[in-house]
């Protein structure tokens, strides 16, 4: 993305997306109304059962709510992609000669954006409604949430190169999404895993998903600062993450897309 | 010398017959098979295809369904990669420079529109445009000038869904046309338009495309009077291989085994009788003969059918010898669907 011209590129894809989502309106109300009551729901769950979280300083509503926000705010990049493999539209947008960079950020971004503008009531939600008390380290939220962003990023290029050939299932990022829905601690500290298989929180610290909830929660629930020896290694770890995740989602997307052309099912869904 | 608009050099495709792809979550058990893609059961759809078309020429690639038209026009766009040969545009390799080669060339495509649906036919234009990274003036003025060219300005902001067959065809030609790529493809160009529409968008591209705009145009068809109508050479492709090439008028007459003929004929005052001339069957190559006499007047025609490498000589020799003068030569050829037919079917046979 060297150039002014590839932002403006971004920016036609984001303005596109915008215009479709906007010209639905019920959908704006819905989308809109589908992540407060996520939220109330989860947070009038969590106020029903407080119970200290030693792991993070913190209480049960503070630590769910930003699971929550990270669920809402970050995840949803990977589905950006993904609504956009359709043959009419990819086959007419990769003869513009598009690159890869600019089609994958273009075609996520707006999602991006969307989760951006509701984690604002989302967190007004949080805090005002259920006493969610955060602690936050605004550098190292910044920073968790590049990282983040990274991984979810990369996750998506190699689910899109992947759905390229396959068409509809992905079962590799499906498969993975699945095990941190279990296994990543978006509702419970990843600890607690213990008490139900010895060991099996070690599992669910191979996952990205569990160092990215990990990061955000020091950032937020304990004001972490990446200056601190403790906080700055976990901030690593993911960091590696994302470094080792870049490389292999660039192949894989391109590895897709040149099978894809290979095999003569671009058009094909 | 001139470098081809576009020049094909053994182009050959393969398929996996059984190329599958996963349907549903509930076929997960499939995914290794379709990841590893292995190359077996292979289908030729294309097989060592060679042409070359000039600046400004229309060029027809005639075939039936199935024959590899749409394969050859997406590899030529650079959407499905060749086993083997090479594709150039003024030059450039279509794979190794998918990028500079889309600069100098578009396709359009009938079943891959590619346009949102909400958004209106100028959104759509400005959209591409700023993919295709035309400055937002440029874009602007030309998508005006498209618009206009297109005849689309009654429909220009009305929301693509909205858009009829027809328009939705010059709605992707003014797409193919804002990078001013001089070489177009056309897949099936008219399928799906009225006769009326059709003949209008024939008309619109050949004279103001390539006649006026001086464009290149590769049509893919199936429909024969169009490519005789519109077209200057063709190739025609079938079961992956380019049988016959050359103008249409070539064409035809490449596959005629037979050729009829009429011959008016002028009695040098001696009358003759129609028996008389029974020798001129006897000539090799000729398979029918009639003769008549237009009734009223000193003219007779001679009808024939003969082979294709009938001695004419001969033949006017002995009208020559009876007396008689040649006042006109009236020969007929098959039609362009006639050689079509007999070459597609030779093929299948």
């Amino acid at each position: 993305m060297q150039s002014p011209i590839e932002w403006k590129k971004v920016w036609a894809l984001v303005k596109r997306d915008i215009y479709n989502w906007s010209s639905y309106r019920s959908q704006i109300i819905t989308t809109v109304a589908a992540a407060l009551i996520g939220v109330a729901a989860w947070g009038v769950n969590a106020d029903y059962r407080n119970i200290a979280v030693p792991q993070y300083n913190t209480d049960y509503v503070s630590f769910l709510i930003v699971g929550i926000l990270v669920t809402n705010l970050i995840l949803p990049l990977g589905t950006g992609v993904q609504k956009q493999l359709n043959p009419w539209t990819l086959e007419t947008i990769l003869m513009t000669g598009l690159k890869t960079p600019t089609f994958v950020l273009g075609t996520s971004l707006w999602t991006y954006i969307l989760s951006v503008v509701l984690f604002i009531p989302q967190l007004y939600l949080g805090i005002y409604v259920f006493g969610a008390h955060l602690v936050i380290n605004y550098v190292s939220l910044l920073i968790s949430i590049i990282i983040s962003s990274v991984i979810i990023f990369c996750l998506a290029m190699i689910s899109t190169g992947i759905r390229i050939v396959t068409k509809v299932t992905d079962p590799i990022t499906w498969g993975l999404a699945m095990a941190a829905t279990l296994l990543s601690g978006l509702t419970y500290p990843v600890q607690e895993l213990n008490n139900y298989y010895p060991g099996l929180s070690t599992v669910s610290w191979l996952l990205p998903q569990t160092w990215i909830f990990h990061i955000v929660r020091l950032s937020t629930l304990e004001a972490g600062s990446i200056i601190n020896p403790q906080i700055a290694l976990p901030f690593l770890v993911t960091a590696g993450y994302a470094l080792f995740l870049v490389p292999i989602s660039v192949f894989i997307y391109k590895w897709g897309l040149r099978r894809a052309k290979r095999d003569g099912t671009l058009g094909w869904y | 010398m001139e470098v081809p608009a576009l020049q094909v050099i053994d182009i050959t495709k393969r398929y996996n017959a059984s190329a599958r792809s996963i349907r549903s979550s509930a076929e997960v058990w499939k995914f290794v098979s379709v990841l590893r893609g292995r190359r077996e059961n292979m289908m030729t759809a294309l097989d060592k295809i060679n042409f070359a078309i000039a600046p400004g020429e229309i060029f027809g690639l005639l075939g039936p369904n199935g024959a590899g038209k749409t394969t050859l026009i997406k590899i030529l766009s650079t959407l499905v990669l060749p086993d083997s040969g090479q594709a150039l545009v003024y030059g450039t390799d279509v794979v190794k420079h998918p990028r500079t080669t889309l600069k100098n060339l578009q396709a359009v495509l009938a079943e891959s529109w590619g346009f949102e649906r909400r958004l209106t036919g100028r959104q759509n234009l400005q959209f591409y445009a700023t993919l295709y990274g035309i400055p937002r003036e440029i874009a602007d003025r030309r998508i005006d000038e498209l618009i206009d060219f297109c005849q689309l300005k009654f429909a220009a902001d009305e929301m693509f869904q909205k858009y009829s067959t027809g328009m939705t065809r010059k709605l992707l030609v003014s797409r193919a046309l804002l990078t001013d790529a001089s070489v177009l493809l056309f897949d099936e160009p008219t399928s799906g338009l009225d006769p009326g529409a059709a003949a209008d968008f024939r008309s619109f591209l050949k004279n103001t495309l390539a006649r006026e705009k001086g464009k290149t145009l590769f049509w893919a068809t199936h429909n024969l009077t169009e490519a005789q109508e519109v077209c200057d050479s063709i190739a025609v492709l079938n079961k992956g291989r380019v049988v016959a090439t050359g103008t249409p008028s070539e064409i035809r007459s490449a596959i005629a085994e037979r050729v009829s003929m009429a011959i008016a004929l002028q009695e040098n005052g001696t009358a003759r009788q129609v028996d008389e001339f029974g020798e001129i069957s006897r000539v090799e190559g000729v398979m029918q003969m009639e003769m008549r006499k237009v009734p009223g007047s000193q003219t007779m025609i001679l009808e024939l059918e003969a082979t294709r490498d009938v001695d004419y000589n001969k033949i006017f020799e002995l009208l020559s010898s009876q007396g008689l003068r040649i006042v006109g030569i009236e020969a007929s050829q098959p039609s362009l669907e006639e050689a079509f037919i007999k070459l597609t079917r030779e093929e299948r046979s």
